[in-house]
């Protein structure tokens, strides 16, 4: 008996270190980012991103994706998987016409982008600087 | 029955004890009541008691023995709730120094990052500079003006993944198969429609939609239909104008599914909105101006449809949206307006369609006014989806010989989905006027009602298979070619790419 207790004592102090060290894990923080010519808030990001927001007074927005970072973007800020994210551009592409948001690859490629095109919205991980930022998640 | 080594394994257990008792302690004050004055009593008495036999003399032998096998066991028991407690803020009083410790590295690094990226951009403005000076004297007036236009996004930034030129095509096919006795329908396996759709980027504010359809009829041929070719103009999300042919834009599905037939769960569209060829009661599609937008209001969107087209026409049966024009311009108009709620409610979307339009019949001395109003009320949230659409007509015989007449017209599906499997059921139900001309001189103007239900697979995000089953009663057994009652099973695999 005593050995089958220190048995259970040490399987529940096992799992419980592993399960502690995958809580102690957390997502990267994201920045969104706007361009010139952008005037959006916190709350408008998520229109924008599955496609019920496409102006910024009478700009036209320019939503990218940040591949690098995508599905955390899609999980944190939309509450989406990229099944059901692509499921929802392709409706809106076909009731609609609208197009899905333009790719790119990392960080850096997302903050160029954004810097110099008027009404871009996109998001990364680093710390951005001479944007601005709309929300931080 | 307990056993613990005495003696030596008891102040072994002692002595962990209290190394538990200060980590406890340490890390977690408010704990300290639950169980570290118990945990010490123990540990004092495993100490100091004499647990040897030899020691226990007289009538106090037995009850000292009860007491300390009890005791044995509370120890037990503490020792290994001790032990997990212990390490357990151990552990986290680790984490927490790692975390913060990396966290302080991060910032760090971030701080040295963000001190580079500001030397680099003084670095280019000054290069900007030199270089600029360099250059003045050997430049015309031409190349000077070209270089203080403003930058422009650079298309071959290797970062951008999307083609430079064209511009993608998408779409949706069907295969499947159906048995049964189904009027109109053929038996067996059947290819279905393959749907291309393309949405060329025209500018800012321009927008174009071009939809072809390939489709098999019923009679095995193949016909290209040139399903949508709206160009349009955006104003804002309050408004984008369209021109040319569209979806009518009344009730849910016809507007949402259409010709997609792997973004709707069902494997058929019910009858009564079915396409105009295919027995729709409906003119699903219209050729003329389109408006639409929405704002926010409340905690939800307020989404509207405006259009104004061609009125149908009755052809051998079957409505005619005349894409190429009337004789005699008729027009048909439109509206539909719905309320799309967020947060708690989010999915849920309720509204109100209203369509109108002079009806002829080009090969019979008929024409109806065409007045349908309703609403609908649709909930898409997984797992549940709920569609629901309602019809009334109050259509009116414009050559004065049977008056008015009202028919009625409506439909509910409701799915969940588990996994990948999404198991739906649909009822529907009609009650056509036959002394209206409008349904009288239609083909499928007949009244019925309906009950399917099926299941959907998902083999992946782009593909489904379906099964479905009908039955089909006709109610007025007068209309050639409806038999009472049907019966019929589907099988579908529609993809979408």
């Amino acid at each position: 008996m005593n050995r089958l207790f220190s048995l259970v004592a040490g399987t529940l102090l096992a799992l419980y270190a592993v399960v502690a060290v995958a809580s102690a894990q957390s997502s990267p923080t994201i920045y969104v980012v706007a361009g010139p010519g952008t005037s959006l808030t916190g709350a408008e990001i998520k229109e924008v991103f599955l496609g019920d927001k496409t102006f910024s007074a009478s700009t036209s927005l320019v939503p990218i994706d940040n591949l690098a970072v995508r599905e955390v973007f899609l999980a944190k800020v939309l509450g989406v998987n990229a099944a059901k994210y692509e499921s929802i551009w392709t409706k809106k592409a076909f009731r609609d016409a609208l197009n899905p948001p333009k790719t790119l690859d990392n960080d850096s490629a997302v903050l160029d982008y954004v810097k110099r095109t008027v009404g871009a919205l996109g998001y990364v991980t680093t710390t951005p600087v001479g944007v601005t930022v709309v929300a931080k998640y | 029955m307990w056993r613990f080594s005495i003696m030596n394994s008891s102040a072994w257990a002692a002595q962990l004890l209290r190394w538990t008792a200060i980590g406890i302690d340490s890390a977690d004050r408010s704990l300290r009541d639950a169980g570290l004055s118990e945990i010490s009593a123990i540990a004092n008495y495993l100490t100091t008691s004499q647990l040897s036999d030899n020691k226990m003399t007289g009538p106090n032998k037995f009850i000292q023995r009860s007491y300390t096998v009890k005791l044995k066991k509370r120890a037990s028991l503490a020792l290994i709730a001790g032990v997990i407690c212990g390490v357990n803020f151990f552990y986290a009083n680790a984490q927490a120094v790692a975390a913060q410790s990396d966290s302080d590295r991060i910032r760090d690094l971030e701080q040295k990052l963000d001190q580079s990226q500001q030397i680099i951009q003084e670095l280019v403005v000054r290069l900007n500079k030199l270089e600029s000076v360099g250059q003045q004297p050997a430049q015309t007036g031409a190349s000077r003006a070209s270089e203080e236009r403003p930058a422009q996004p650079v298309a071959s930034n290797p970062g951008i993944t999307l083609p430079l030129i064209g511009t993608p095509i998408h779409g949706f096919a069907d295969v499947g198969g159906v048995i049964g006795k189904e009027r109109g329908k053929r038996k067996g396996f059947t290819v279905g429609s393959l749907d291309l759709f393309m949405t060329p980027e025209l500018g800012d504010n321009v927008k174009g939609l071009i939809e072809t359809v390939f489709e098999v009829d019923s009679e095995g041929s193949l016909a290209v239909d040139l399903e949508r070719l709206q160009l349009g103009y955006s104003f804002g999300d309050y408004l984008t104008a369209w021109m040319g042919r569209f979806h009518t834009p009344f009730g849910y599905w016809n507007t949402a599914f259409h010709h997609g037939q792997q973004i709707q769960t069902a494997a058929r569209r019910p009858q009564f909105i079915d396409f105009e060829d295919k027995g729709g009661i409906l003119p699903t599609h219209t050729v003329g101006l389109w408006g639409h937008g929405g704002i926010g209001l409340g905690n939800g969107r307020l989404a509207y449809d405006l259009f104004f087209g061609n009125a149908p026409t009755l052809d051998d049966g079957v409505l005619n949206m005349n894409m190429g024009g009337l004789r005699r311009f008729k027009p048909s108009v439109g509206a539909n307006i719905g309320y799309e709620f967020r947060d708690s409610l989010d999915g849920l979307k309720v509204g109100l369609h209203w369509l109108n339009g002079e009806v002829r019949n080009v090969n019979l001395d008929s024409k109806t006014r065409m007045n349908a109003a309703g609403g609908y009320v649709t909930y898409l949230n997984e797992p549940w989806e709920v569609l629901s659409e309602l019809y009334r007509f109050d259509n009116t015989d414009i050559t004065g010989k049977s008056g008015s007449h009202g028919s009625w017209a409506l439909f509910g599906q409701l799915g969940r989905s588990f996994g990948r499997w999404t198991p739906y059921g649909r009822v529907e139900w009609t009650s056509l006027n036959r002394r209206d001309p409008y349904f009288r001189d239609m083909e499928s103007g007949v009244s019925y009602t309906r009950g399917a239900f099926g299941v959907r697979y998902d083999l992946t995000s782009k593909a489904a298979l379906k099964l479905e089953y009908r039955h089909t009663a006709t109610k007025d057994s007068s209309a050639v070619g409806s038999p009472p009652a049907n019966n019929s099973v589907e099988t579908q695999f529609a993809i979408r790419f």
